[in-house]
């Protein structure tokens, strides 16, 4: 029913991916004292050992659910850009609540926290999307200056009044052992939280396609103007799509959390929310996408980083080869998007 | 005939591999030096393929274009147009932030010597173009404030900016208001003067017999022939048009000449009105983005067709945004089956089974980046689910139906935006009318449907009638209200200049109306 054609999409984000490596295997030479032991870090570094491989899919499940939550916002034919602070604010939300029921069981333990930080991204994010709907604010402005100014506060509550002062991390205490994810991948962080996300993306999918607020959601999306014709409800869907792309940003907070970090760190989330605008893109808003995107994303992330612990690589040239597999999926997007204008 | 054409295309073949539909078969198809060539079929028989390949915008799978004997390949638009053709569309592409001044210099800004845009001299130019072809306009008008006229002739003065030889008009009736359709010939007439060559798409018989020097014919991804102007005659051209396969078409009753119009509207059975179904009194309308209105008021029965005319920019789209809930009016009331129902939402004037099909079918009536399906659905698709799930087969079923029922040529699952123009319209009817509505407003019906397609609307107007539903046509085509409504509302200048029974009057006597003299009966 909607427009996404896999075959070509999978086709054209293959085609970038080489492009990405041709222009890794070319520029090697010249950055690199010992370009093969880089180059063989950089493919083969994620898939060495179980450490690395889990971590791998470790960072791809948070990827997967940052992406969701800007495929839901950009079906919905809104920008969300304030990820950044969800993440945050979802991660320090679950932490707290963790923090203060350290009786209680583990199962419900883990839904109230989980249940903290999706309220808390969503409230944040579904805050932009509600001053749209009342003065018709810009939701890319306002989402992005929320964030910034959640940022900030969180760094410095990590930093001053939540600081656990055992630890030498600018961090948070950490959460009690009950509350954490099973690991599913000894000695890595991948844990049942990625079942779950996988889980997710099912979800997402069926909401999307197959229930009828999903429809309004996407209608409304593509033409505001046709879905407030055939008598859409059409502002609450300036509300309803910033809410649950906030909701899943809060939730990959959450997860981090539990499956991760265990307390929220300064920084911890290194770009999750800038990360997912880009895998959306690369995943032209489909549910489906999202997790090749993520694998893709994060393996030439994840590949670089290797390729810096064990050679002279830098770590600029990983950021340039994200922007170049970026820049050519989206390329294609505009291409695209600009071919349907005309025809 | 003289011995070499301007544009050449020999043996153009496209395939669009979407649906696998074959637009163009082999094509051949010559267009001289300095004529008016006039490019008429049915809808989806390939004529806006062919001049999109011709144009640039499409690659054709095989086949030749030749210009002055030069085989040209046209990757893009801008390419086709250094080569001096250029085309206006029927949906036009126009940046609606800009000004109209804006729009004609797009990509060809005159510069000063410091690399600014020279807007006194822009402002020179483009004023000298519309003086010399008659094609006057407010520069700085913002475009989003245009008509869709205003922006296709605002096109067409960008293309004439950028220096086109070969010109291209979609569907260039709605070019011209009906006031003055002679300023549409005369427009033409100055463009071939100057040395012009243009090439008309239409389906409309008349325009092309009368304006053009000569006729091609496409039918069915092919062209059947070229003819002179002067060798064919209105039946002829139709019967070239539709072929003999379409048993309803033939004979004259399908052609729409004042004469079969009169005819048809003298044959409408004498129904006596019913019951008064919606009602406006002294609805006035002041604001800024649309032309005003003042104490216009009118009753609509049912079993009854009302027709609202007039030229544009003389208060119909002001009253189509009015009855429809898009805007509120600023004083008056409106009252169906004798309920106000003034400033009621869209949601609620569509609870109460009130159809609408928009003149802005493509932004307001349908979402080209959605399914034929999901456009099917809109008005009900709560009817589709259970407990919020969607029933994909029961959709998929209904809109298969609908679309076989409106002999819609795509399939459920196909992207909108790949449908010919004719079967978008007919989607959008489709729909509107499957709700069994008993008010239907509908705007400019016959607005790029060809013969057989007009001719399915307006036999659906009737047959809506017929049912007891009530249809109130808003429309700036004289011999459409003529043909389909029992009363006319002719509009001036905001205020309804006079009512009439459509069997009292004639066109000119419409079109006396419509420039405001008075009806004196």
């Amino acid at each position: 029913m909607h427009s996404t054609r896999p075959a070509s999409t999978f086709l054209s984000i293959g085609v970038a991916i080489l492009a990405a490596l041709l222009l890794l295997a070319a520029m090697v030479p010249f950055i690199s004292e010992t370009p093969l032991n880089t180059l063989r870090q950089f493919l083969t570094g994620p898939f060495s050992n179980r450490f690395y491989f889990g971590n791998y899919l470790n960072r791809t499940g948070l990827y997967i659910l940052a992406g969701l939550a800007m495929v839901i916002s950009f079906q919905g034919g809104m920008f969300n850009l304030g990820g950044e602070g969800q993440v945050y604010g979802g991660a320090l939300a679950t932490t707290l609540v963790l923090l203060m029921v350290p009786r209680f069981g583990a199962l419900p333990g883990i839904l109230l926290g989980t249940a903290a930080g999706i309220f808390t991204g969503a409230v944040m994010s579904g805050l932009s999307g509600f001053f749209k709907m009342k003065w018709n604010t810009d939701e890319l402005i306002s989402s992005f200056l929320l964030s910034s100014s959640i940022v900030y506060t969180i760094d410095y509550l990590v930093s001053g009044p939540l600081r656990d002062t055992q630890r030498f991390l600018l961090s948070t205490p950490e959460i009690a052992e009950q509350f954490r994810f099973p690991v599913l991948l000894n000695p890595s962080h991948l844990n049942a939280g990625f079942l779950v996300t996988l889980l997710l993306v099912v979800l997402a999918q069926r909401f999307l396609y197959h229930t009828s607020a999903g429809y309004e959601l996407r209608i409304t999306g593509l033409n505001r103007e046709f879905a407030k014709y055939g008598g859409i409800p059409v502002r609450r869907y300036y509300l309803i799509p910033m809410a649950l792309s906030g909701a899943f940003y809060g939730l990959t907070g959450s997860f981090y959390i539990m499956g991760t970090g265990y307390a929220t760190i300064q920084g911890c989330t290194f770009g999750m929310g800038w990360n997912g605008i880009a895998i959306a893109l690369i995943a032209r808003t489909s549910p489906w996408l999202v997790p090749p995107a993520a694998l893709v994303f994060a393996f030439l992330e994840y590949g670089a980083e290797t390729a810096i612990m064990h050679s002279d690589f830098s770590s600029e040239f990983g950021t340039i080869l994200q922007a170049v597999v970026l820049f050519f999926v989206t390329a294609r997007f505009v291409k695209l998007r600009t071919k349907k204008g005309e025809l | 005939m003289k011995e070499s054409p301007l544009i050449r295309m020999r043996g153009i073949t496209k395939v669009f591999p979407e649906n696998g539909v074959t637009a163009n078969r082999s094509v051949d198809f010559d267009v001289q030096p300095g004529e008016i060539h006039a490019l008429v079929g049915e809808n989806g028989s390939g004529k806006s393929t062919l001049m999109h390949v011709l144009s640039g915008l499409l690659q054709p799978d095989s086949g030749s274009i030749e210009i002055r004997g030069v085989p040209q390949r046209f990757r893009t638009p801008r390419e086709a147009l250094s080569a001096g053709i250029g085309m206006v569309h029927q949906h036009l592409q126009i940046v609606r932030e800009f000004t109209v001044l804006e729009n004609i210099i797009m990509g060809r800004e005159p510069r000063t010597a410091w690399g600014r845009v020279d807007r006194d001299l822009a402002e020179r130019k483009v004023g000298e173009l519309m003086d010399l072809y008659g094609l006057k306009m407010n520069t700085r008008q913002p475009a989003f404030s245009l008509s869709i006229d205003g922006m296709q002739k605002t096109s067409l003065l960008s293309l004439l900016f950028a220096g086109a030889e070969v010109i291209i008009l979609d569907e260039p009736m709605t070019l011209f208001d009906e006031e003055n359709q002679d300023a549409l010939q005369t427009a033409l007439i100055r463009l071939r003067e100057e040395g012009h060559t243009l090439i008309l798409i239409t389906h409309k018989l008349r325009e092309s017999l009368s304006y053009s020097d000569r006729i091609s014919i496409m039918r069915a991804g092919r062209c059947v022939g070229t003819f002179h102007s002067s060798e064919l005659t209105r039946d002829s051209l139709s019967e070239l048009m539709v072929s003999g396969e379409s048993g309803r078409l033939t004979g004259g009753a399908a052609i729409p000449s004042s004469a079969a119009g009169a005819a048809a509207s003298g044959s409408h059975p004498s129904t006596a009105p019913g019951e008064i179904l919606l009602e406006l009194r002294k609805i006035g309308y002041n604001g800024a983005h649309l032309p005003a209105l003042r104490d216009v008021s009118f009753r609509l029965s049912r079993g009854e067709i009302v027709a609202v005319t007039g030229i544009r920019e003389n208060g119909l789209e002001t009253l189509e945004q009015i009855l429809t809930g898009f805007t509120i009016p600023t004083s008056g009331s409106i009252e169906y089956k004798h309920l106000p129902i003034t400033g009621a939402s869209i949601q609620e004037l569509r609870r109460k089974r009130i159809a609408y099909i928009p003149t802005e079918r493509l932004v307001r009536g349908a979402s080209m980046d959605s399914s034929v399906a999901e456009n099917m659905i809109i008005l009900n698709y709560r009817n589709f689910h259970s407990w919020g799930i969607m029933k994909r087969e029961e959709i998929e079923h209904f809109s298969g139906t609908l679309g076989q029922q409106y002999n819609i040529k795509a399939s459920p699952a196909d992207k909108l935006s790949r449908l010919s123009g004719g079967n978008i319209q007919k989607v959008i009817i489709s729909r509107e009318l499957h709700t069994r509505p008993e008010l239907v407003i509908f705007s400019e019906p016959s607005w790029g449907l060809d013969l057989a397609g007009r001719q399915f609307v307006l036999e659906k107007i009737r047959s809506i009638k017929q049912e007891g539903s009530a249809i109130l046509v808003i429309t700036s085509d004289i011999e459409e209200a003529l043909e389909c409504a029992d009363r006319i509302v002719v509009m001036y200048r905001g205020e309804v200049s006079s009512i009439v029974r459509s069997e009292d009057v004639d066109k000119l006597g419409i079109g006396r109306l419509m420039l405001g003299v008075k009806h004196h009966a």
